[in-house]
């Protein structure tokens, strides 16, 4: 009796771990779903870091891409944001030529630039490390400077008006078209216009309206390459919408996800710090060598 | 080419071995959160039961420390007890392993990797499960959340994470409320996570730090599923927007902007 009770015992023991560890597992339908998906694991850049030069400038070969990008980037205004931009446009000449020295530090992306900075949507789509995170449910990008743009493909609908309060990656839902994710993204914060075409057109940053609307098809076109096809409307600031192509490459030199975050540090090692909204290159004197030291007779000044 | 962009064989039989921790989690503490982020009296009693969980026995050397850094805090607090000290600004990062307690979480689990991603200031941890080693010692760099690398066992991930920029660990204050204690850049973290059942997540945490701990301490975190919610947030869309946060962080302490009322007819500005 006591045998056949150990027996029975055993045996639920067994069927509830079998059931247990299948409970976590992922559904038929979830693995068939994960199965349809692109693989998109490692780490991608925007491809004018190609030939990136020490201290983050652009190679030959990336400032040919970036004028290329610059030219598609072009945007036309309406003539009410126009004419806000040429107020910008003069107020950044008046803040540069006051303290030549000190470059004003201007919000490019949202929020100050500096060390630390994370720039909103859909400037984000432009600098830095990215690393994409594909399941059935979502597709998450995760960006070095700090954003994290999250995608539901779970068909669900964007939040109704009275749900939706404006953030800095707005709001995206996407679905797959074979190997394509087409993602839409309403309701962003203080949505910037990418920063290669602000510098084109001599302002340091181009603020858009809420009421940006984008639209993205992104795919995996060889094992190195990624193309992401915006469409970028907004009724208040264009005139008529933009279409540009962005390429990304697959990073090669590393193998982890950094931040840049990561780096920032307090003022002490901070070697150009914002103060007052200017950056300041810290510069270290350097030490009194002995052929130049203070003569003792000499008064402190 | 179509083929050659999905998964290998490989991969797929790899993900099909995975839990499926899709959905939203969070700290267990908040469980019946009332309004302004007070934790309720169910939130409260196990907020109670963590303090004594995570009380650390401190290195003689680093228990003056600790303390020195208590009495300036104290001091800095009654200096001005109008304008709380910001040490849990959602504005800032909580480095790892703090960084396992306040906000909301998703996890995002694939062969390759498990990403933690958290609603506090987008904090992502990158927990490597594809074999590889933490790097060599001249290839690592302090970071907020360390460097980490997984393995599965069975149902279970654990975690192994080293070089943390100062990491810093949730211990007990007064009144059960969290307070960040300082720990040396040798700590080393050992996590096993699993997924208890639908709606439970247990982080079994092992924090051993040479330098700062007398004996490791060892903390079990259980996060539940959120169910009224159904996105991720990050708090710094609500919070750190200068021009909307009504109690923004100036010189490392909150400061609640009262607006000037508008003059009234009666009071008619001189």
């Amino acid at each position: 009796m006591i045998r056949r009770l150990a027996i029975a015992m055993a045996a639920l023991l067994v069927a509830g771990c079998i059931h247990f560890a299948q409970g976590q597992t992922s559904s038929k339908a979830r693995l068939e779903a994960f199965a349809k998906l692109p693989d998109w694991s490692g780490l991608w850049e925007f491809d004018i870091w190609t030939d990136e030069l020490d201290g983050q400038q652009m190679g030959p070969q990336g400032m040919q891409r970036a004028k290329a990008y610059a030219a598609q980037m072009q945007a036309t205004f309406t003539p009410a944001w126009q004419a806000k931009l040429d107020d910008l446009k003069k107020a950044a000449k008046a803040a540069d030529a006051s303290d030549v020295d000190n470059p004003p530090a201007f919000e490019e992306f949202g929020r100050f630039g500096g060390c630390g900075w994370t720039p909103g949507f859909p400037a984000t789509m432009l600098p830095g490390t990215y690393e994409w995170r594909i399941t059935p449910e979502e597709t998450t990008l995760i960006s070095l400077l700090g954003s994290v743009r999250h995608i539901y493909t779970d068909g669900r609908p964007h939040p109704p008006k009275d749900e939706l309060w404006p953030m800095s990656q707005g709001d995206s839902i996407g679905h797959w078209e074979g190997d394509t994710l087409v993602v839409d993204t309403v309701s962003i914060r203080s949505p910037v216009y990418f920063p290669g075409l602000a510098r084109g057109v001599g302002v340091p940053f181009i603020p858009m309206s809420n009421e940006l609307h984008s639209v993205e098809r992104i795919r995996m076109v060889n094992h190195d390459q990624m193309q992401i096809q915006f469409t970028v409307e907004d009724p208040i600031a264009l005139a008529k919408p933009v279409h540009v192509t962005f390429n990304w490459n697959r990073v090669k030199d590393i193998d982890r996800m950094e931040q840049n975050a990561d780096d920032c540090d307090s003022a002490a090692s901070e070697r150009n710090p914002i103060v007052n909204g200017r950056y300041e290159t810290v510069i270290k004197p350097a030490p009194a060598a002995p052929a130049e030291a203070p003569k003792p007779s000499e008064p402190a000044k | 080419m179509t083929q050659a962009q999905t998964s290998s064989k490989a991969r797929l039989e790899a993900f099909a071995k995975l839990p499926d921790w899709s959905g939203l989690w969070e700290f267990d503490a908040y469980i019946d959160e009332s309004v302004g982020q007070e934790l309720g009296p169910e939130g409260l009693r196990r907020a109670r039961a963590y303090a004594v969980a995570m009380q650390p026995t401190f290195t003689p050397e680093w228990r003056l420390k600790v303390d020195e850094a208590r009495k300036a805090q104290a001091a800095a607090e009654a200096a001005d007890p109008n304008q709380p000290l910001a040490r849990l600004s959602p504005c800032a990062e909580s480095p790892f392993p703090a960084t396992m307690m306040p906000g909301f979480y998703e996890w995002r689990v694939t062969p390759e990797e498990t990403t933690l991603i958290s609603s506090q200031n987008n904090s992502v941890r990158h927990i490597y499960t594809d074999g590889r080693a933490h790097p060599p010692a001249d290839e690592l760099w302090p970071t907020p959340m360390g460097d980490s690398i997984g393995h599965w066992e069975s149902d279970t991930l654990v975690v192994d994470t080293v070089s943390m920029k100062y990491p810093s660990i949730f211990m007990a204050a007064e009144q059960a409320s969290f307070a960040l204690s300082p720990l040396s850049d040798r700590l080393h973290a050992t996590e096993r996570i699993r997924m208890v059942n639908h709606d439970e997540m247990q982080i079994e945490l092992t924090a051993d730090d040479p330098v700062a701990l007398a004996k490791p301490v060892h903390i079990t975190i259980t996060h539940e599923r959120v169910r009224d919610f159904n996105r991720m947030e990050d708090t710094r869309d609500a919070d750190c927007d200068a021009a909307t946060d009504r109690n923004p962080v100036v010189n490392g302490r909150f400061t609640i902007i009262v607006k000037p009322a508008s003059p009234t007819p009666a009071e008619p500005p001189k």
